[in-house]
């Protein structure tokens, strides 16, 4: 008992080393906290022309998005970034939103990013905030 | 030789899913806070050390050393892992699972539930006496 409580002690003990390691070396650290959520009234309230990214899977994209939305997510993102790209001028805001309740939107704003496009916001309540917007 | 390739395939998964995660432990960050349990600064402090917990149980299993210390943190991980589905699945929440850090579009808990029961299984075999005996021979 006392030999396998020390096991796991050590085994503890190594993957505590492993994450510092980690912590010093990783270049994909987590960023729980994202300043750039505007509601939808606000991005109404901006009353210029936004780029609206669609984060969710294509066939959630298919059965409905925001017009003009163009989609992006990171299944296919090699594949999709180049749309975005065009479409971006560096000025005209991104605006990321998925699902109410997902974080696919905040994955794909920090994506966009570290891409080097500028600025991104994310859309609180994302979709469904729209469609409640304009039933 | 079946126990030997047990510890392989266990030990396998389990490296596997910890390198994935240990890549990238910002998208495994989200996908522990999508579960909705953990608050924040406790799901970015697991999103960082679990990944690691997992790789070095896979090594142990692949170098049988520290091996039933390994196999019996895994086999918590699991229990904790099923039982984290299971709430999950009870509230109605539309998550990626995390289990490997690849997004698949959309959840599918019967699938995680028996993957993840599997896999016990697996550690419950190598628990057994004989399985003890066999694996580590």
């Amino acid at each position: 008992m006392h030999g396998l409580f020390r096991e796991i002690v050590v085994i503890a003990w190594l993957a505590l080393m492993g994450t510092l390691a980690s912590l010093w070396l990783n270049p994909h650290k987590p960023q729980p906290f994202w300043e750039g959520e505007v509601s939808l009234s606000q991005v109404e309230a901006w009353k210029t022309s936004v780029i609206w990214i669609d984060a969710r899977v294509s066939t959630e994209y298919d059965q409905g998005h925001i017009p003009g939305a163009l989609l992006l997510n990171e299944d296919k993102w090699n594949e999709l970034l180049g749309p975005v790209i065009m479409a971006s001028n560096g000025k005209t805001p991104l605006v990321v939103y998925c699902d109410a309740h997902c974080n696919a939107s905040l994955s794909v704003a920090q994506r966009l990013k570290k891409t080097g496009l500028d600025p991104v916001y994310l859309l609180k309540g994302g979709w469904e905030s729209w469609k409640r917007a304009h039933p | 030789m079946g126990w030997t390739l047990l510890r392989w395939i266990l030990g396998g998964i389990f490296l596997s899913a910890g390198v994935i995660k240990a890549w990238d432990p910002g998208r495994f960050f989200m996908d522990i806070s999508n579960y909705q349990i953990l608050p924040t600064t406790a799901s970015m402090a697991l999103a960082w050390y679990l990944p690691w917990i997992e790789i070095m149980c896979g090594l142990c299993f692949f170098c049988k050393r520290f091996f039933m210390g390994a196999t019996w943190i895994l086999v918590g991980l699991m229990v904790i892992f099923v039982a984290a589905l299971c709430v999950s699945w009870m509230r109605g929440l539309d998550l990626q699972c995390g289990c490997f850090g690849v997004s698949s579009g959309g959840s599918n808990y019967p699938i995680w539930l028996m993957r993840d029961l599997l896999i016990l299984a697996g550690l419950g075999l190598i628990l057994s006496k004989k399985g003890r005996a066999q694996a580590l021979a």
